[in-house]
């Protein structure tokens, strides 16, 4: 009995110890304890000390007051603040690269025409990136509606005509095919509303909808879009730059 | 309560006053900081070592170290103490990088008649009876295996003399937390202490 009302104890104190104290040892720890005491007991040797301690003051006018530049620096890049810059463009380029990558408007468009630092010539930029990757995906989407379709946004369909975000979605055929297109990437035959979605749809583009062939024709440039892939070099590249600019969606 | 607070904020503005003193290279205040830390230092060193003459190197550059730092260091109301243990434990970190702590036990040549003073010399500078140092021996081969974490309780709390509210304080812990893993490393040291009296027997 008193044996249990030791362990209740025991584990009492151990759940609420006082303030600043060690909760009691049992028996067996007690041993370690006082080994690490009596361990504890060393103390440095007084010239091992004394000469700590004039290393430390002779250093004391060597050490400039401030720290360098790089110290500096590198307090920047610790900061919250470059933590949250890096993050933004890692997200923006994440997006922008997704959406690249699945056939979708380029999303930095939008942002950088809100900073003003966006300009015209859509086209050129998105003449190199995006048309390896539009090549495929108007293959696969011809004449579907593109995943990256929910960026569309009214206003980017207003700066960016070339790229296709204007109302319907079926414009991201043209329209990353605008910036890609430039290039002379083979989407054009996909580009087409009719035939392409037949032919060109892949099991990878369920997103494909009837509706979009029945909006599509008002809105894609026939003649240049159903030339051959070969061709497209040509075809586009007439409209070239132009072509993601002010192509189909101007 | 209201004193309580009160003794925390003299010890703040104390803390604060002497980071501004130390930031200014003031001989005094780098002076007064060494000779208040660097015993409790040199111990928590040794305590992670196991060497007394590494021991007093690496205290002393502790030191040096939070010279050359303090102008990063921005005071945020944690004791400067927390900073001063947190170079150590790099310098040792860094010092054993790569390499494992050489065990004092591992200079005692068994049948030498030098032996035992050089055990003695070699791992217990506090500890003049060759029985006691043995123990403390396998009190340290006990303690080089501990997990890192529970290492640094024994040493913060045995060796630097701080109270376990005091090392949550510089942990950013909770008390109750430290609580338990200081009572989870003294276990473990036990254990390991009679696993390694079982092999030597």
């Amino acid at each position: 009995m008193s044996s249990l009302r030791d362990r209740i104890k025991g584990a009492i104190s151990r759940v609420r110890p006082g303030r600043g104290q060690v909760p009691p040892a049992t028996p067996d720890s007690e041993a370690v304890i006082s080994a690490l005491k009596a361990d504890a007991a060393v103390e440095p040797p007084v010239a091992a000390t004394a000469r700590g301690r004039q290393t430390l003051l002779s250093q004391l006018n060597e050490v400039p007051i401030g720290g360098t530049d790089s110290m500096q620096f590198s307090q920047f890049l610790m900061s919250p603040i470059a933590a949250a810059l890096a993050g933004a463009v890692l997200l923006v380029g994440g997006i922008a690269g997704v959406s690249a990558a699945t056939g979708g408007p380029d999303v930095t468009e939008p942002v950088r025409d809100a900073v003003g630092a966006g300009d015209n010539g859509h086209g050129d930029d998105s003449d190199g990136g995006v048309s390896e990757d539009d090549r495929d995906n108007v293959d696969d989407n011809s004449g579907a509606e593109s995943p990256s379709t929910p960026f569309a946004t009214p206003d980017s369909s207003d700066d960016n005509s070339g790229h296709g975000n204007s109302d319907d979605g079926d414009d991201d055929q043209s329209g990353p095919g605008g910036g890609g297109d430039d290039d002379g990437s083979p989407e054009s035959p996909g580009a087409t509303p009719d035939d392409d979605d037949e032919e060109g749809r892949s099991p990878s583009s369920p997103e494909a909808t009837p509706d979009d062939d029945s909006e599509d024709p008002p809105e894609t440039p026939e003649p240049t879009q159903t030339a051959e892939p070969g061709d497209d070099d040509g075809g586009h590249s007439g409209s070239g730059g132009a072509d993601g600019n002010s192509g189909p969606g101007s | 309560m209201i004193a309580e607070f009160e003794n925390r904020q003299a010890m703040i503005d104390e803390d604060a006053r002497l980071v501004d003193e130390l930031k200014r290279r003031s001989s005094d205040a780098w002076a007064q900081l060494y000779d208040e830390h660097f015993p409790s230092l040199y111990r928590y060193v040794f305590a992670r070592s196991s060497d007394p003459r590494l021991s007093e190197d690496l205290a002393a550059d502790v030191f040096v170290e939070a010279l050359k730092g303090i102008d990063r260091f921005h005071y945020r109301g944690k004791p400067i103490i927390a900073w001063l243990y947190r170079i150590a434990r790099n310098r040792v970190a860094d010092h054993f990088a790569g390499r494992k702590p050489v065990h004092p036990m591992s200079e005692v040549v068994v049948g030498d008649p030098g032996g035992t003073d050089r055990l003695i010399g070699a791992g217990s500078p506090g500890v003049t009876d060759p029985s006691l140092a043995v123990g403390a021996l396998d009190l340290r081969a006990a303690m080089g295996r501990l997990k890192d974490e529970h290492r640094d309780v024994i040493a913060l709390h045995y060796y630097a003399g701080l109270t376990i509210p005091e090392i949550a304080a510089m942990w950013d812990k909770k008390e109750r937390a430290v609580y338990s893993l200081h009572e989870r490393a003294l276990e473990s040291l036990c254990r390991k202490m009679r696993a390694g009296e079982a092999r030597t027997e």
